[in-house]
């Protein structure tokens, strides 16, 4: 068992033009816990999880795992195991034989290996795979050896490089749910690249999202959906992304409001954002972007202008998933929102309706900057960017576990985002 | 459809005729012939002889000696080739400086005509050659390379220079061929470099390693090419290669004896290469995307 600490690290590769792959990063995982690394193709996660595991040198600062700093010592000393995203069996040797590989470098004797080989393929199932070769393996099968071969000889540290992005979206779902399960039955620090915000939403305690190769936010899953940092953050967690326009900050007998709009068709009011008065004052009279969840937006009664928060607009696509409904709606001086409506009501092309509004789910963030003014106070946590200390986050405590937590109305949200990802199947949830 | 069918099979067969009729006559006709003199007297009289022409050339103390030194150069040289542009391809494949120029350099010998090759090593080891010329500088008596026991080495060493860098090429574009992650997973798990490379390196290479074995071997039987130009017709006797026998005995219009011996050295290549796919299936079944 072990923690994890890296400290101001950062990776040069040689020959790409001095371009900082990853840059700055800080970051402490605590022993035992499920960290999920994500981000964008080209964002660094892989190349930081590779450090990790000692198979790029580390360019500039320092990593240890546990007390020991491990910048110089091999991989294959860092008692650390890996899972990666082509599984990487070895095509010539069984599954027992890949299994066991570890084991023999390691001159454990042939009696322990055994045994161990047969209890971790009893715990995966795949007792029945033992004699197989690779070739002969399914997707899903290839999968599971992968996950045995790291589990046999019981590392401090597991690292899984996109390990489902290989499989179909059922089997996808299958396994992202038995990793959960091995994680609390293994109790060993776990971490996780993927550029699935599914994955990272539903899998991990905490989520470091990187952009550029540096982390944006650090932050349990729970947190980041509710409080994100900046533009970035709000559009890559959740699906369908955050619904962003360009508004104006006024402020109207002593109330202040978000003006939206080509036109300042939209008066939006801002009582109940995650925002002081004074904070609002300041940025009165500039140029902000607002930002709005589809979940947050609800479709209220037809041809109900008066009524909405928000206003009338044209439905122009619906988008039916069965469980809820994802709504493109125009609305007047050049706004279309996305909607979604988890209540049954039927909506049609071209139908004109009225839309509501969650005030408290508003975010601003200021457009040149592109951070958050909205959504830290509440949370009471410290800014989670590049320097945030890890909470003690104890095995089973996950922020992730959702039929535990008391906000329910938040659990609605993440469950029907999570559900919405699988419904897009392969790939339609990567931001 | 079916006359469709018809008028497709005829199609395909007139795009294969050129090629059919080129392998039947310069191949197949010939070959047909050398195994038909290999069984008569002679081509005249046709009177068939049965393996008599076999028996005569094992019995023949030329074509002896001459399989004896193909024999012991090929076994000198083609492990050699082999093992040698393995390990220059793994050396350029690691990041060096000036890999390019190594690259460059070890490939210069493919674009040189043999002529001029071999007229350079002439001009260094020929009796009154440079290196005998440097060694009488520091009081070495010359004497000749070629007609000495060290002309084998000589020609090993001409083969290695003529062969590594096409050899060396296949090897790099294998290697670039084994899945990163694998070599990855085995230093994750373990494996010293001395291991990944027998366990996984050396399983991916195995095909490579036949073909390119298979060539050196070929390569190996027409060192004759360059042996000729260097000692002629009749070399120092550790030079007497199978094609100086096959050359001599058909300049003496000897087509029984010739093809005997053809059939002979192909039958023994033919064992060899056997053997080796054997053994590549053995070994690189599960390795071969």
């Amino acid at each position: 068992m072990a923690s994890i600490t890296l400290k101001d690290v950062a990776k040069v590769y040689p020959g790409g033009g001095g371009t900082r792959a990853v840059d700055n990063f800080n970051l402490e995982i605590a022993d035992r816990e499920f960290v999920v690394i994500v981000g964008p193709s080209g964002c660094g996660k892989s190349s930081t999880m590779r450090m990790i595991a000692g198979l790029e040198d580390i360019t500039e600062g320092k990593a240890y795992i546990g007390d020991t700093l491990v910048n110089n010592v091999p991989p294959k000393n860092r008692n650390i195991a890996m899972v990666f995203q082509s599984y990487a069996l070895y095509p010539h040797m069984s599954v027992y034989k890949n299994m066991a590989f570890a084991m023999k470098m390691r001159h454990v004797k042939k009696a322990e290996i055994d045994v161990r080989v047969r209890e971790t393929a009893e715990m995966l199932g795949i007792t029945h795979l033992l004699g197989r070769k690779p070739r002969a393996l399914s997707g899903g099968e290839s999968q599971r050896v992968a996950l045995g071969r790291a589990m046999v000889r019981n590392p401090e540290v597991f690292l899984l490089d996109e390990p489902l992005s290989n499989l179909d979206a059922k089997l996808r779902t299958d396994m992202r749910a038995e990793i959960v399960k091995l994680h609390k039955k293994l109790e060993t620090t776990f971490i996780y690249v993927t550029h699935d915000q599914t994955e990272a939403m539903t899998m991990g305690d905490r989520i470091v999202l990187m952009n550029h190769g540096r982390i944006v936010q650090v932050d349990s899953p729970k947190d980041i959906y509710d409080y994100p940092v900046n533009v970035f953050a709000a559009g890559f967690i959740g699906s369908p992304r955050m619904n962003f326009a360009d508004c104006e900050i006024i402020e109207r007998g002593g109330e202040y409001f978000a003006k939206l709009g080509e036109g300042g068709e939209h008066l939006i009011s801002l009582t109940g954002v995650n925002a002081s008065r004074p904070e609002l004052a300041a940025l009165t009279g500039r140029r902000v972007t607002f930002g709005i969840r589809p979940e947050h937006l609800g479709v209220t009664a037809e041809m109900d202008d008066t009524e909405s928060r928000f206003g009338g607009g044209t439905a122009d696509i619906v988008e039916a998933l069965g469980a809820e409904t994802n709504i493109y709606v125009d609305f007047p001086g050049g706004l279309r929102f996305i909607v979604r409506e988890f209540n049954d009501k039927p909506v049609a092309r071209g139908q004109r309706i009225s839309v509501d509004i969650q005030p408290g789910k508003i975010h601003i963030f200021d457009t040149e900057t592109g951070e958050a003014v909205t959504g830290r106070r509440r949370h009471g946590a410290p800014p989670a960017t590049e320097k945030a200390a890890p909470p003690a986050v104890k095995t089973g405590d996950a922020p992730t576990d959702i039929s535990s937590g008391n906000d329910t109305e938040l659990a609605d949200q993440i469950a029907a985002g999570v559900a919405d990802a699988i419904a897009e199947a392969d790939g339609g949830d990567d931001a | 459809m079916r006359e469709s069918t018809r008028a497709e099979k005829l199609i395909s067969m007139c795009y294969l005729l050129p090629s059919f009729v080129g392998v039947m006559v310069f191949f197949v006709a010939p070959f047909a012939q050398i195994i038909r003199y290999a069984l008569v007297d002679n081509p005249i009289a046709n009177n068939f002889v049965g393996i008599e022409n076999f028996i005569k050339v094992f019995e023949n103390s030329a074509f002896r000696r001459a399989a004896g030194n193909t024999a012991r150069f090929s076994v000198m040289a083609v492990p050699l080739a082999v093992a040698l542009s393995l390990l220059l391809a793994m050396l350029l494949e690691a990041q060096i400086p000036g890999k390019s120029k190594f690259r460059t350099f070890f490939l210069s010998p493919m674009m040189v005509p043999v002529a001029s090759i071999v007229l350079i090593w002439q001009v260094i080891f020929d009796y009154n050659g440079a290196l005998n010329g440097v060694l009488a500088s520091i009081g070495v008596t010359p004497f000749d390379w070629m007609k000495s026991d060290y002309s084998h080495v000589i020609i090993v060493v001409l083969f290695l220079w003529k062969n590594l860098g096409y050899n060396m090429i296949l090897f790099m574009a294998a290697l670039s061929n084994i899945p990163k992650a694998l070599l990855e997973a085995a230093a994750v798990d373990g494996a010293s470099a001395l291991r990944r490379f027998w366990q996984i390196k050396f399983r991916f290479l195995t095909p490579t390693l036949l073909f390119v074995t298979i060539l050196s071997l070929i390569n190996s039987f027409k060192v004759f090419r360059e042996v000729y130009l260097l000692t002629g017709d009749y070399p120092y006797e550790d030079l007497y290669l199978l094609q100086h026998f096959m050359n001599n005995t058909f300049k003496s219009l000897d087509y029984q004896k010739l093809s005997a011996a053809a059939i002979i050295m192909g039958l023994f290549m033919a064992l060899i290469i056997g053997i080796l796919f054997i053994v590549e299936g053995r070994l690189g079944k599960d390795v071969e995307q």
